[in-house]
Parts: C-alpha cells; structure tokens; sequence
C-alpha cells in the first residue's frame, strides 16, 4: 500500500485513441497518495477520456497506468477507487435507496444500512428515498450519483464537473464532504474557482497532451495585472494549442 | 417548407445508409410483388393465421409500447419553432412512419402475390399502406392513454382482429384473409379515426404526448427491495430476479419507445400463469381445440421468443451503468451474472406457457414436447447470445432520459433485428422435428454457456460499451 509522498497514481506514456480521433497522446503523470489535482482543459481535451483510463472502464492503446501499484481493472484498484462521471446517471429503474444499497452491496461495503443512511441525510436525499431516479431532478440525481461514487469511502477520488446542477447551498456542503475526505482526488472541472477551492495542484490537457503542471500558487503567480485567473488558463490553453 | 422539414425530421432521426437500406426494401418489395403478382393465392390456411396473429401483434405492440421519434433537441428548439402545425404533425408522423410503420410493409409484403389480379393488388397494396398508418396512430395515441385503456383497447382490438377468424368480414386484417371489399372498408373507417387522432397529438405535442410521458407514473415506489447484508453476486440475483426490467428502445413490431419501468417478476408470473391456464384451455380442452391447437402451439413459442430476444438484448445494457458496476466489480464477473439472472427471470413469461405444453404434449399434441423444449431451453439461451451480439455490434443505446430517442437509429441498429430472425427461423425448424429441437436446444445452450465462462468476451463488451458512450 502506498503512503503520503508516494505516487497513488501513475500515468506513463499513455496513448488512446477512437478510431483515428486521438484522444491522449503519450501522456505521463504522478499523482501522489493524499494531494488533490484539478485537470483542466477545453472541450475535447481528454479528460474525461483520462479518468476513465484511470478508473478502468477504458484500456491504454498503449503506455501503463498504476493505482496504488496496481492495474486499474484490478479489483484491488477497484476497491479504493471512486468514480463520478459527467452527467452521471444512477440506475433508472432503482429508487434512491435501493441505488445506493445496491451499489453499497456490489462493493462489499461491510455495514450497508449505516452507510446508505449517512448518505441519505448529508446530501439531504431522505425526503427521495423512495423515489424513482428516472423521476428525480437532475439536481438530486447528481447528489445522489455523488453518494454512490463515495458510498464505499475510497481512497482515491475521481470527479468529473462534481457541482453541475447543485444548488448553492448543496454545493458548500458537497465543498466541505470532499474536503474533509482522507484522500487523493482528481477533479475534472471548466470552472476555476471549483478547482481552486477544492485544489492545490493543476494538471493541464489540450489536444490530447499536458501543456501545463503545477501548483494553483504558481498558476496564479502568472498572472498579468488584474487578470483573472481564468484569463492565465485560457492563454496556456491557447499558447500551446 | 413541409418536404424541406420532413427531409430534417428524417435525417435528426434515421441515418441515410438506414433509410437506404429501406428504400431498397421497399422498392424491391413492390418491384418482386408486382412480378409475381398472381402466382399464388395466399388468402386461406397458415397465411391467414399468420395475417390475424402477426396483425393483432403490431396493434397489441403498438398500444401497449409505443413510443415517439422524438429527440431531446425536439423538446428543447424543434418544438419551440414557429412551425405550422400542421406540417409539424405531418413531419413527426411520417418519421414514426419510418421508423415503425414501415415493418408491416416489410412482413405483410407478400400478400400482394396472392391478390390476383391487377386491382386487388392495387386494392390489397393500399390496405397494407393503411394498416401500417393505422399501428403508427395506434403508437402515438398510446401516449395519451393509462396502461389499463391501453391493455384494454388491445384486447378488444385483438378479439376483433381474431374473429376475422371465425368469419367475420368486418375487422382491420379482414383484407388479407379473403374478405377484400368489406375488410378493406373497415380498415380505412378504422384509420379515418385513428390517424386523425394521432396527427392531432404531433401537432400538439408539447402539450399532450410529452408531458403524459412525464407524468405517466407515479414518482414513489411502495414496494422497494433491500440489498442489505447481500454480498455482491447476491445483490444481482436479488434485483434482477426480483424484477422485470423494461428498459430501453421497446421495438417490439417495429415500435419505439424508449421507457425505464420495471414489474415485479411475481406479478408476471401470476398474469402468465393465468394466460398459460387459458392457452391449456384454448388448446386443449375447448371445443376449438382442435382448430387452435396446431397453429397456436407453433407461433406461441415465436412470439415469446420475440418477446424474450427484445427483452433481453436491448433491456439488459440500456438501463446498465458501467460507471457504477465495472468499477465495483469486475465487468465480466457483474455481465455473467446479470445476463444469467436476467435470463432467469424471463422465464417468468415463458414458463407457464412450457408447463403448459408439457400438460398438451401428455394430451397428444406432439408438436407441444418441441413447444416446450424451447420455451425452456432455446429461447433463453439465444437471448444471452443476442445479448452478447446487439452489444458487440455497438447497436444498444443508453437511455438516460425516457420518452425521447437517446440519438439517431442507424443502420447497426437494424442489423442486430438479424439474429431475432435466425433465431425465429431456429423456432421453427424446432417445431417441425423434435430431434431438431433437441440439436438446437442443445447447441445454443452449450454455445450460451461457454460464452459467458469467457470472461475476455465480456470484458471486451465494456470496454466497447464505455467507447460508444455508455458512462
């Protein structure tokens, strides 16, 4: 098992592609156990592509990938793994209990009940428990996909646009849930003050390749003037494009 | 205006090497229809069972499942366009045209050849054109109606259609069972008052169809199921054999529709049940026994296995969500036990109806022993290799969003209907000889169960559903 310092996430010389569109090209990265990285970039970047790599629902054309040691499909990788996409959309046809009992039990969470409960009341779903997802508003779908994605306590944590739809005061206590979470995080976002907030690191993409590394500080130290820091993302964006 | 907005609600719907294809079909339908024309009349025995059976099937289909052609981007820019009306209607009509209509055409095609003569097959071709308008109405009206107007309208259409049977001249499928002048008069009163109806709803769509869609159902479960203190395999078995799951592009019949709604297996199982006691009766103990024996025993298996293929390989990945299963477990274990618990419980459906059979079979009705063979074996092993198909093919959508289509129907999408038609094809050569059956139960299930101990095979299967968008 890796600890703070080490890398919990390993990305080397990854290359994927869909049929002739390339999606990543020759990627490499570390993450280490315990830090928290934005991966910002425009539409079409490859981020949702790189999460997906990393959670293991997409395999590399080529280079290798490692969580905490071992493949991503791997069911130890499996275990302290957890995934939300964009636009998740739990299963329709469950209700918002039985979604995050169902999926509690898929990953053998030892005490179900306890945790569907503690889910059910932090992100203020127990009114819904009972309700259909296919019937649910889109902001409490994502509360609850939010819940399934951290139902089983993982260890590392993959996000992809983790407030799209919240309301604002949904959205601060989603803030306080994942910072007060022992562990590593990836977050997949457009919006700056997301991954500040809930960042200490970025991790570029554009077309594919990393075009920028680094801390939020630095990200902000290059800065020109009164520019906002959105300004900075969108000319590195650009400059490397 | 109407050509250019017919020509957008097409091509948003149906992708050009699709509606090729159908064009093709279609042309050399008439082209074959219009040669042969003569040859053979077709207006009695087995084509006569198969005009009422297969008519009452589209209308049953279309009334129960039906659904619009309807994307997202309708509800979001097509519908808010200041558009007439009336070229709207038209527009949307004749896209479920396409889309559903148009498998009469196709399966009924070749009554023409039994017409006769030049203007019965003009006739005959009309009414076939008419009847498909008719089940396309029906499958748009239906999203207006409650589940129990749309069970009994079935019913009484269904009857109706069936006493064509008994001689009556005055129903819809009357034209393809002889009865050409007063069939014909009744399909086309019969359409004067449904395709009105159902113009009326695309014209008003906004208004009617979609937000019955929406409030269709209630949005609280009473019954809920409890995954506490299952382990993980436990958890699959108990939600799938707990429910039927109808999810996905119904396109029983040509219909479609996209809906996420699940019964209780029980439930099923209880209606099955009651209709497998009628069909006992029905053929064997009834005064019509004799008469309805011998086709009914040898299309019932058919239709099941329709039911059962459509069930299984289009409801099985629809409502799956790989970001949440093949993340907690390994995709091939969590797909083995998914598609064989789902094969289980469609058992539900096709069960009574076996034991059924085997109570006909001991009553000296051979073809009954076949009958069961495969309700119980055939049926549900080809439905996890269709399964296994439709995915690979890449022709199964998600559906993330009910009552809309999730994006245009292709031609992979019509391709994957291929294996539901060997399958059919493997029904009947099942029924003509009880070694056959025996052979293809026998293969098809060795052949089911070898591959889904390949976990490489399912594996595959998510890593292509996760490419083709499934998150």
């Amino acid at each position: 098992m890796a600890s703070s310092g080490q890398a919990c996430i390993e990305v080397k010389f990854v290359t994927k592609s869909y049929g002739k569109t390339v999606a990543l090209d020759d990627v490499s990265f570390n993450i280490p156990c315990g830090e928290r990285y934005a991966l910002l970039g425009p539409n079409g970047a490859g981020k949702s592509t790189t999460l997906k790599l990393l959670v293991g629902l997409l395999k590399p054309d080529t280079g290798t990938i490692r969580i905490n040691g071992y493949e991503p499909f791997s069911s130890e990788a499996k275990s302290i793994l957890g995934y939300l996409p964009e636009d998740a959309t739990p299963y329709r046809t469950l209700s918002v209990r039985e979604n995050l009992e169902y999926i509690a039990a898929l990953r053998g969470v030892g005490n179900v009940p306890e945790a569907t409960e503690r889910f059910l009341d932090e992100l203020s779903l127990r009114e819904y428990e009972r309700a259909k997802v296919g019937k649910l508003s889109r902001g409490n779908m994502q509360k609850l996909a939010i819940a399934l994605a951290l139902i089983h306590n993982p260890r590392i944590v993959l996000l992809d646009e983790p407030l799209n739809y919240l309301d604002i005061p949904t959205q601060e206590r989603v803030f306080k849930m994942l910072k007060s979470l022992d562990s590593t995080q990836i977050v997949s976002t457009h919006i700056m003050s997301i991954a500040t907030r809930l960042t200490e690191r970025v991790i570029m993409i554009s077309r594919g390749k990393i075009v920028w590394n680094g801390t939020i500080d630095t990200l902000k130290s290059l800065e020109q003037g009164e520019e906002p820091i959105e300004s900075v993302v969108a000319r590195l964006m650009t400059n490397a494009g | 205006m109407l050509a250019k907005l017919v020509k957008f609600v097409l091509l948003t719907r149906f992708s050009k090497p699709l509606l090729g294809l159908v064009t093709f079909f279609l042309a050399y339908d008439v082209v074959i229809r219009t040669v042969t024309t003569g040859n053979s009349p077709e207006f009695s025995g087995g084509f006569s069972y198969y005009a009422v059976g297969a008519s009452i099937f589209f209308i049953a289909v279309s009334l129960l499942f039906g659904g619009l052609f309807v994307l997202k981007s309708d509800r979001d820019y097509l519908l808010t366009l200041p558009l007439k009306r009336r070229e709207l209607s038209l527009s949307l009509f004749t896209a479920q045209f396409v889309g559903s209509g148009i498998t009469i055409l196709f399966l009924f095609g070749f009554y023409l050849a039994g017409a006769g003569t030049l203007q019965t097959t003009i006739v005959l071709g009309v009414d076939l054109a008419i009847l498909a308008a008719v089940v396309t109405a029906l499958g748009v009206v239906s999203n207006i109606l409650s589940t129990r107007v749309r069970a009994g309208l079935s019913v009484v259409l269904g009857t109706w259609c069936l006493s064509s049977i008994l001689g009556n001249p005055f129903t819809p499928v009357s034209p393809f069972t002889g009865d050409l002048l007063y069939g014909s008069i009744t399909l086309f009163g019969f359409a004067a008052v449904t395709v009105p109806v159902a113009l009326r709803e695309l014209a008003y769509l906004e208004l009617g169809s979609m937000r019955s869609i929406l409030r269709a159902t209630s949005s609280e479960y009473k019954k809920t199921m409890s995954f506490a203190g299952k382990r993980p395999v436990q958890a699959i078995y108990s939600y799938h054999l707990s429910f039927l799951e109808l999810v996905g592009r119904v396109n029983l019949a040509g219909s479609t529709s996209y809906r996420a709604a699940r019964v209780r297996t029980s439930t099923v199982l209880i209606i099955s049940s009651a209709l497998g006691a009628i069909y006992l009766f029905l053929t064997g103990l009834s005064p019509f026994a004799d008469l309805l024996s011998r086709p009914v025993v040898i299309v019932l298996p058919i239709l099941m296995g329709i039911i059962t293929l459509v069930l299984m390989s289009q409801g099985t990945f629809s409502n799956e969500r790989g970001w949440l299963a093949f993340t907690a477990m390994d995709p091939a274990v969590y797909l083995r036990h998914l598609l064989l618990s789902r094969a289980v419980s469609t058992l539900a459906i096709t069960g009574p109806f076996a034991v059924a059979n085997i109570v006909l079979a001991f009553r000296g009705v051979p073809a009954a022993v076949n009958s069961s063979i495969v309700l119980l074996v055939t049926v549900s092993s080809a439905s996890i290799l269709a399964t296994y198909l439709v995915a690979r093919l890449g022709a199964v959508q998600q559906v993330k969003e009910e009552g809309m289509m999730p994006g245009q129907f292709d031609l992979k999408q019509l391709l994957a209907i291929i294996p539901t038609y060997i399958v059919i094809i493997l029904i009947v050569v099942s029924e003509i000889s009880l070694t056959a059956s025996i052979i293809i139960a026998g293969v098809l299930g060795i052949l089911s169960l070898l591959m889904m101990l390949i976990k490489g095979v399912w594996r595959g299967i998510a890593y292509r559903l996760t490419e083709r968008g499934f998150v």
